[in-house]
């Protein structure tokens, strides 16, 4: 066994003593953030992982971010998270997403270098987080008791047959959960190439009598950088003003200059007709597990759209490898024949894989079995984050950790745990549609899931979530006077821009840009309003005013203020509509209710409501097939308090 | 669950008033009052009793019946009391039963929700109900009718936003990999913005039928106006002297005309004036101008040149209301025909006088034709949701205008999520909440 850590010596642990409050299965991407969580909180925290080498690995993608993406790795940072910070000492290209589609939908993204975001992590965790210990081990089984029918998790027990034991757990396996990896006709179990699954965790878990499901994921082939023609693609240079992941970074460790491009290309005939031929020979394709629809493998955008050129992109795995990415391109075939796929695209004639494509299928734990807090309902102490939660995407896997890890901190300290609504952040979302709804394919964010999408704005993730975390210690003493900083000057300066009002032909006289634009001259206008409705900065206001002497060089407060500003009106008028989300969302259907005996349900409706059997009402709107007539039928259900004659 | 009641017969003063409970305390409030705390009510038996206060006094002697649920219309348990109908007995009464626990005042539509939560009542009939107890005409009826039959163009409508929303959700969350710009996307919700705007000018007519058609008089002091509302009506409401201003409140009066329920309002004339009360009355003129739906311009006929003016200070409230024309006291022209400088073909004075009764059912006639053109009863379907369509309107017309791909969305949304409720495809408790409350209490 290996030990590291801020207080590691090397040490023997008699069997089940209690060594920590916290337990953290896993060191990906929910599993650091959930023990960086735990840790911050001030409860000692043992990260459990099988390989300390393989701490921050990015298994996929080179890149952090996209659309919704970028959105839950502010809210990880408002809560004072890591990846985030992390992420912005190791990208390599800021492109972010949408940015002409209005900031409540830029999707915040970034090519990341994986041995930087890997070293990175690693220092972050190994030695910089108080509280936080790791040790090397593989875990095969949970230690628990059960009283009067109330089971508690205490620990885990260790392939050595060793047994750890705590006040929570948090696990977060990953794919590593009864994971098997398809390549072409070969399979064979591994929760990532090269690394062994968890086959005693699965086992556990069915005698706790939880309800399991499986899923499909894969990766795309790697190539060989030099081997590949970069002038039969579009050059997309990396944005000239990158936008920093995290509200403590002031500037990008690797500068625009440093960073570099990523290429634009597209699929043709030919690969659609080598995937077609191979399709009988792919093991991957042909079993029947549910896979991602939003990020599908190249066989089944192939199959779906026959006729369509799929865009792909090659992106660079780091500023000094020789990989490249080819982002896409997502497939199970066998390798002779990914080769084939690869050289028939303009460019990569000659290219050379490194690194095969493959498959995973793994076990995930219906969703639907958490609380709020990612904590089971049925097993006290024992909390999951991550894809054992049917989720896929780091983002989607570090906000849950930061949850898992913030809750499992609170429930050693006896105290209430965080939960995040709808209404607060993309993470409520999450949370809300997993443990109501559950799913039946890998969950990804997206903004459409999002019904205050206009409110949940990644500029204002520390507004909605910072002081949410601090009530439960989870903010450190650095951030927590950061935001108070920040907050403080965005009100003062809101205050005193609301302050200032005058008529439009007096603003026209002291800012003469103005004169031709301006109409309704009578119009009194706060210099507030002037910044949304007329574009006027900072600069032309410290220029016209010398009260706003102290707006100068505020740039980032600027572009908050003039975020805020121009959402502003359709927040007012959203307020009832937030209520309405929160009421609906807080009506619970009982777990035991009887659809097929609800008077005027129809059997369609029935069925699907006992397929998906919602946690609540608002859940029960969102599934496809569902009529208003059915809702009607629920609706009166649910509300029907009292059994009706009395006398 | 609070018992709750309600005045359920019409305005006080009147013959007879019932007042209704229902929820699970009624046979107890029931025994309590008529004094028959330890005995047994028979359910569904109709019977004379005196009903006690709590300090023991009597309020009135009153015809009682207690309906045990479920077979009753809010599906529980309910007493209805038959009181004398003035208002100090149903006061006393309300004010007393108000005092026992957990029974309060109904709100409104508050039976009907309860029926419809006890399975008692479907959303369509709800609905259905909400019309019928407004409708006052035939012809309302019969709109009523055509507005569920509106149905499937508004569902071909939520189709479109559905998909203009899925379109506008498209370019938000998949940008990167479709070639798709949100001015394709406003593109194609022009075709929308061309159906809500054809239904709303429709809805407005069938929102008129459905609430009542509304005319004001409007026109010079001493001109008649009072006694020309007094001949359309054929009765007298409004005192009509020789002085100028007499008028200086608005007076309503109802008629029917072509099936709908029609409100004539006789106002003071918009003329400049330094009397307080008078000015305060050509206040309210204007509003009246501003909430009505056709304007009789009404003049001396032996005054033509004031046409103009009145025309000019009518079209200064309302740019686009339907204004018809009226020469009174045609009978002091002595055999001149009446002329105008303002008058065109299709806008012809109507000649009347008010003391001979001559050219008032012409005028009727007129009214009839221009109430025609206004609401006409064609068989197209129509809704009579007028503000919410034009809310709708709205919210697409928003969409269009900004740049935001999030900010169109959302109106394309809000859009949707109107157009939904229009067509029953989007049930929530807040819809139903906002169905019931358009019940009266009591219902």
């Amino acid at each position: 066994m290996r030990l590291r850590g801020i207080f590691s010596t090397t040490q023997r642990f008699s069997s089940a003593r209690h060594i920590t409050n916290v337990i953290v299965v896993g060191g990906g991407h929910a599993g650091c953030e959930a023990a960086a969580a735990a840790a911050r909180c001030g409860v000692s925290t043992v990260l459990l992982t099988h390989k300390i080498d393989s701490i921050g690995e990015m298994s996929c993608n080179p890149s952090f971010g996209g659309i919704g993406k970028g959105h839950l790795i502010r809210e990880v940072d408002a809560l004072d998270g890591v990846c985030g910070r992390i992420c912005d000492q190791s990208a390599i290209t800021y492109q972010a997403l949408n940015r002409g589609s209005g900031p409540a939908v830029i999707g915040l993204r970034a090519q990341i270098d994986r041995q930087l975001y890997k070293r990175n992590m690693q220092k972050e965790i190994l030695d910089e987080t108080p509280n936080l210990r790791v040790i090397e081990g593989a875990v095969e089984d949970l230690s628990y008791t059960e009283r009067n029918g109330v089971v508690v998790a205490n620990g885990v027990i260790l392939s050595t047959g060793e047994k750890l034991a705590a006040d929570a757990i948090v696990i977060t396996t990953g794919t590593f959960l009864g994971g098997e990896i398809f390549l072409g006709t070969k399979r064979w179990p591994a929760g990532r190439i090269g690394d062994k699954s968890s086959i005693g965790l699965p086992k556990t878990f069915k005698k706790l009598g939880l309800q399991l499901g499986r899923l499909r994921t894969g990766t795309p082939p790697r190539l060989i950088m030099s081997t590949i023609d970069f002038s039969q693609f579009q050059r997309m240079p990396p944005d000239e003003e990158p936008i920093p992941f995290s509200f403590l970074t002031e500037q990008p460790a690797i500068s625009t200059e440093k960073q570099l491009p990523t290429y634009l290309g597209y699929t043709n005939e030919r690969v659609g007709e080598i995937v077609r031929r191979h399709l009988d020979r792919n093991e991957h394709v042909k079993s029947e597990t549910t896979g991602p629809r939003y990020c599908p493998s190249l066989e089944s955008k192939v199959i779906r759209f026959p006729n369509l050129q799929h865009r792909l992109f090659l992106e660079h795995e780091g500023l000094h490898s020789n990989l490249i990415y080819p982002q896409g391109m997502s497939m199970t075939c066998e390798e002779s024949a990914q080769l084939d796929i690869m050289r028939s695209i303009p460019g990569l004639e000659k290219v050379e894989i490194a690194q095969p494509g493959y498959g995973v299928q793994y076990d995930f734990v219906n969703p639907k079995q958490l609380r709020p807090t990612l904590e089971l309902k049925s097993v006290n102490g024992l909390f999951l984050a991550g894809q054992i939660n049917g989720t896929t995407g780091y983002e989607e896997a570090a906000s849950q950790g930061i949850l898992a890890g913030i809750n499992a901190a609170a429930r050693a300290k006896g105290i209430d745990g965080l939960t995040i609504k709808r209404t607060q952040g993309y993470l409520g979302v999450l949370i809300d549609d997993l443990t109501s709804l559950g799913t039946n394919e890998p969950y990804r964010m997206f903004t459409s899931r999002a019904e205050c999408r206009l409110y949940l704005r990644p500029d204002n993730a520390d507004i909605r979530l910072t002081e949410a975390g601090h009530k439960l210690g989870a903010i450190s003493a650095k951030r927590w006077g950061h935001y108070t900083d920040l907050k403080n000057s965005l009100s003062e300066a809101t205050n005193q821009l609301q302050m200032t009002t005058m008529s439009l032909s007096k603003w026209a006289s002291l800012i003469p840009r103005l004169e031709e634009s301006v109409k309704i001259r009578g119009k009194v206008l706060s210099a507030y309003e002037m910044i949304h409705r007329h574009s006027v900065t900072f600069k032309e206001l410290v220029t016209a005013l010398a009260s706003f002497a102290n707006l100068s060089n505020k740039k980032k407060l600027e572009e908050r203020i003039r975020i805020e500003g121009s959402y502003a009106t359709q927040r007012e008028r959203m307020q009832n509509k937030l209520l309405e989300i929160e009421r609906e969302s807080a009506t619970m259907i009982p777990d035991d209710v009887n659809y097929e005996r609800m008077l005027g349900m129809s059997d369609e409706c029935a069925e699907k409501l006992d397929r998906m059997r919602p946690g609540t009402l608002a859940a029960a709107t969102r599934i496809p097939g569902i009529t208003p007539e059915a809702i009607t039928v629920l609706l009166r259900y649910l509300k029907k308090e009292t059994p009706l004659s009395t006398v | 669950m609070s018992t709750i009641f309600a005045l359920s017969s019409g305005a006080l003063p009147s013959a007879i008033a019932i007042v209704r409970l229902s929820g699970p305390k009624s046979g107890e409030v029931l025994r309590v009052m008529s004094r028959r705390r330890n005995g047994v009510l028979d359910p569904r038996k109709m019977f004379y009793t005196r009903l006690h206060d709590h300090d023991e006094t009597l309020i009135d002697t009153a015809m009682a019946v207690y309906l045990p649920g479920p077979s009753t219309f809010t599906g529980e348990d309910t007493a209805e009391l038959f009181v004398h109908g003035s208002r100090a007995v149903v006061n006393t009464l309300a004010r007393s039963l108000s005092q026992f626990d957990g029974v309060r005042h109904a709100k409104r539509g508050e039976f009907s929700k309860r029926a419809f939560y006890n399975g008692k009542m479907d959303l369509a009939a709800a609905r259905g109900l909400r019309d019928l107890i407004h409708a006052e005409t035939d012809r309302q009826r019969r709109v009523a009718q055509k507005q569920m039959d509106a149905g499937p163009a508004v569902r071909q409508l939520r189709e479109d936003l559905v998909e203009a929303v899925g379109r506008a959700t498209l370019l938000i969350d998949f940008g990167e990999h479709v070639d798709c710009t949100l001015d394709e996307v406003k593109v194609q919700s022009l075709a929308i913005l061309e159906k809500l705007r054809k239904m709303v000018s429709s809805s407005r007519s069938a929102e008129i039928v459905h609430r009542g058609l509304r005319i004001v008089l409007v026109g010079r002091p001493n001109t008649g106006k009072s006694s020309l509302m007094n001949r359309l009506v054929q009765r007298d409401v409004a005192i009509v002297s020789e002085t100028a201003g007499t008028t200086r409140d608005s007076i309503e009066v109802r008629l029917v005309l072509n099936g709908i329920p029609t409100t004539l309002t006789d106002t003071a004339g918009l003329r400049e004036t330094d009397c307080t009360v008078e000015r305060e009355g050509v206040a309210r003129a204007k509003k009246r101008i501003e909430e009505a739906d056709i304007a009789l311009a009404i003049f001396d006929a032996r005054r033509p040149e004031e046409l103009a003016e009145i025309i000019a200070e009518i079209e200064s409230v309302d740019k686009t209301l339907c204004i018809v024309p009226v020469a009174n006291k045609c009978d002091l022209l002595e055999g001149k025909t009446p002329s105008s400088s303002a008058q065109t073909v299709q806008n012809v004075p109507v000649p009347t006088s008010a003391i001979t009764t001559d050219g008032i059912d012409a005028l009727r006639a007129k009214l009839e034709r221009v109430v025609e053109d206004l609401c006409p009863d064609e068989s197209s379907p129509s809704l009579t949701e007028f503000e919410l369509l034009s809310e709708a309107l709205t919210e697409v017309e928003q969409s269009m205008e900004t740049v935001d791909a999030a900010l169109c969305a959302h109106h394309l949304q809000n859009a949707l999520n109107i157009v939904g409720e229009l067509s029953g495809a989007t049930v929530t408790e807040a819809i139903l909440d906002r169905l019931f409350a358009q019940f009266c209490i009591g219902k």
